[in-house]
């Protein structure tokens, strides 16, 4: 498990948890991304990344993505 | 009268609620504002079958928690006003996200309407929705449109005028929280004074932590019998998803993924054109290499292409006010007429042409999609100075005019980050205060004039930035809100898309900054023409002598001793003062005040300055006070306080700068 920040372009991660703040963290599920959810990182270099989940992209500045834990997928059985 | 109904429109940002509104309405819309907050309402209306619809547009939002100023308006509107039946568009090409929010509007027990719209770009992509099992699934009425083709539209009217008085009853299930929220029921009950909203809704709430709802519930008798449950129920939800909270949000993805299985067939999508594009322009170098001329662009188009037409404007209105006074033979009245009121008038049209194209080019680039990536390419150098990334297109479009920059910052959500991007905008040296850098660099720097010229909008830029680190470490204290955006598909923007957007804002912009930037001329004109003698004659407007005993010349000579140390005369007082109608107004002012034409000026202001006293007035020119349409853009957008704010620390930060540059300047010359 690592932050979201750290997640290589193309990956497909699992979300596992999300250390913001009750706003921070209210807007991300209710644009798609929440705990269990699925998302692939399209985009990861120095500044906001960006995923994709249910089928649109969000860009998510990077002090958030630090925040954000994930676990690649292929880990899971 | 034939039956009256009330509908709202919501959905997700981006799901074409506005094309909708404007093709259900047509050109009966009204803008306004929302009760307190500076959100923007629409309304209009349509007729079916000789029945009338009132509909509201509500902001786009991705749920109902409250986060944000557009979701209180949304949740506030629907919960207090109980529309007759909400209209929740859902874009059809991203069910699985858009369909959060109708569980929300279903928790609401709102009566319901689901639009499936953007169904043309859906069978593009090869997603094909089962609408017949989608409408028996959810219980409430669904009707595939699109509102851009204009298909589906007399469906969705007729379903409108069915559905107003079929409250219907539909039932989503949470599984594994039915029994919490059935037990939560059974106490809320109890109290007579809850019955007027939703019980299931707020039971709902309390388990999601929703400080609104948990608000009501404290002030009820049944809160002490209420708390203990409450409290064991978390404990219980807690163990099980981490967080009380997280647990409904996953039930209700549950819920949405087993409907998504259900009614969503997509065949295996290709490389789309988005993906490309974005590979390109959402890169770390690329993206900013790009983004510099693209923004370039974006001024340049506006503000070129606008000021032939701002000429135009300009003379006509001057013509007009040479006509009116040689035709009035009352004196006070011809110059009250042409020198204050149409001339106050000509001051807010010139910025007609400007704000048409700037919001062209904005509407343009928005419909792309491209705009919606700016903000993610700025993100990181603009957290270094307490901004949001999202405050990069007002600050470059504040070099054409802080008018129109001001209120390009509506986008930025959060209130705090809003309010600082607008504080600091008017130091962006805007096109109008250019004249008065033109006239004292040519004057007294002519071998290094674009030099000069250049640090001053340098000068802007880096006193900007450093404000803005200032007060967001002092005033605002938090850091800026995390970016948190989604970035829509590209596309070719539609001109009628583009066109209705762009004349929505710029009428916003006449009407309400208008009013105030013609009182602010009116003003200035009284203050010309009466001196502590009386009324001095309009003649004074171009009569040095006489102008030196109005009260514009008084308040210019009791300022005089305050700006002493920099070595400025009254006169140069005086035209700062002036320069508040516009910044141009500088340049012509010193020309009445000094008694010549503007064509003489410099040989003038040689002999009334020196280097550095000049140097110092052009740094003051640039920072002093917004102009008045600026102050009154800034009023409409977050109130009187912070234009006051703005007005007074800008005052403090160019007497400030200025008193250095002359000690400075005097030091080394
Ligand atoms: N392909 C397609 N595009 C559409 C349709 N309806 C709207 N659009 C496009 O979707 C984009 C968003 O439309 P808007 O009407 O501005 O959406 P909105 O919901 O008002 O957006 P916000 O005000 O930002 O919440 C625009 O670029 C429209 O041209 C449709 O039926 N099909
Ligand atoms: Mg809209």
């Amino acid at each position: 498990m690592y932050p979201l920040a750290f997640a290589k372009e193309g990956e497909e991660v699992i979300v596992k948890e999300i250390n913001a703040g009750y706003g921070a963290m209210q807007r991300l599920t209710s644009m798609g991304i929440n705990i269990g959810s699925k998302i692939k990182v399209v985009r990861n270099q120095n500044g906001p990344v960006i995923v994709s989940a249910r089928g649109s992209n969000i860009a998510i500045g990077r002090g958030l993505a630090m925040k954000i834990i994930v676990e690649r997928e292929n880990n899971e059985r | 009268m034939s039956d009256r109904y009330e509908i709202a429109l919501i959905g997700n940002p981006n799901v074409g609620k506005s094309t909708l509104f404007n093709t259900l309405t047509g050109e009966n819309v009204y803008i306004g504002n929302w009760p307190g907050v500076t959100v923007e309402k629409k309304e209009g209306e349509f007729e079916y079958n000789g029945k009338k619809f009132k509909v509201v547009d509500l902001p786009g939002v991705y749920s109902l928690t409250a986060n944000s100023i557009d979701e209180i308006v949304a949740r506030d509107y629907i919960i207090n006003e109980k529309p007759d039946l909400v209209v929740d568009i859902v874009d059809a090409t991203a069910l699985e996200r858009n369909l959060y929010l109708t569980l929300q509007l279903m928790e609401m027990g709102a009566n319901i309407l689901l639009a499936l719209n953007k169904m043309d770009l859906a069978r593009t992509l090869g997603i094909d929705i089962d609408v017949d099992k989608l409408e028996k699934i959810l219980g409430i009425r669904v009707v595939p449109i699109s509102a851009i083709k204009k298909v589906g539209i007399e469906d969705l009217k007729k379903a409108i005028s069915e559905e107003v008085k079929n409250k219907r009853k539909y039932n989503i299930k949470y599984p594994h929280f039915e029994p919490y929220i059935k037990k939560i029921i059974s106490i809320l009950q109890k109290d007579e004074n809850l019955k007027k909203y939703n019980l299931r809704y707020l039971a709902i709430k309390l388990l999601e932590n929703d400080k609104y709802v948990e608000d009501i519930i404290k002030k009820s008798k049944i809160w002490n019998e209420l708390n203990p449950v409450l409290d064991s129920i978390r404990e219980e939800l807690s163990k099980k998803y981490g967080e009380a909270d997280l647990g409904i949000i996953e039930e209700r993805y549950k819920v949405i993924d087993n409907i998504v299985k259900e009614v969503v067939k997509k065949k295996s999508g290709k490389l789309t054109t988005t993906q490309m594009l974005d590979d390109v322009l959402t890169d770390e170098k690329v993206g900013i290499l790009l983004l510099i001329p693209f923004l370039w662009m974006l001024f340049k188009f506006t503000f070129d292409v606008s000021a032939p037409f701002s000429a135009m404007i300009d003379y006509i209105f001057s013509l007009l006010g040479d006509v009116i006074k040689s035709s009035i033979s009352n004196e006070f009245i011809a110059s009250l007429l042409a020198d204050g009121i149409i001339r106050g008038v000509g001051a807010v049209l010139v910025f007609f042409p400007i704000l048409a194209f700037l919001f062209f080019a904005i509407s343009f680039l928005e419909d792309s999609g491209y705009m919606a990536r700016i903000p993610y390419i700025a993100d990181r150098f603009m957290n270094k100075f307490g901004l949001p990334g999202k405050a990069i297109i007002p600050l470059v479009m504040g070099f054409g005019c802080n008018v129109p920059a001001i209120m390009a910052t509506r986008t930025i959500e959060n209130e705090k980050d809003r309010i600082l991007t607008i504080l600091i905008n008017p130091l962006m040296s805007c096109s109008a205060r250019l004249p008065i850098y033109a006239l004292f660099a040519g004057a007294f720097f002519s071998a290094y004039q674009g030099l000069v010229v250049l640090s001053m909008y340098a000068l802007g830029v880096v006193l900007a930035l450093i404000i803005a680190k200032i007060f967001r470490k002092f005033i605002f204290k938090e850091s800026p809100s995390y970016l948190i955006v989604e970035l829509p598909p590209y596309q070719i923007p539609h001109l009628k898309v583009v066109l209705k957007n762009t004349w929505e804002r710029v009428y916003d912009f006449l009407k309400k900054a208008g009013t105030i930037i013609v009182f602010g001329v009116i003003l200035v004109w009284l203050l010309s023409v009466y001196g502590p003698s009386g009324y001095l004659g309009a003649e004074a407007l171009t009569n040095p002598e006489l102008l030196s005993n109005s009260w514009a010349a008084v308040i210019g000579k009791a300022l005089a001793p305050l700006f002493a140390p920099m070595g400025w005369d009254w006169k140069a007082c005086s035209a700062l003062l002036f320069g508040v109608i516009a910044k141009e107004v500088v340049v012509g002012s010193l020309a009445i005040l000094y008694g010549v034409g503007e064509e003489n000026l410099s040989n003038i202001i040689v002999n009334a300055f020196t280097p550095v006293s000049a140097y110092a007035f052009m740094a003051f020119s640039l920072i002093y006070l917004p102009c008045i349409a600026t102050l009154g853009v800034i009023r409409q957008e977050i109130g009187w306080k912070w234009a006051v704010f703005a007005l007074a620390y800008e005052m403090v930060l160019a007497y400030i700068v200025a008193l250095t540059i002359t000690i400075i300047g005097n030091l080394i010359f």
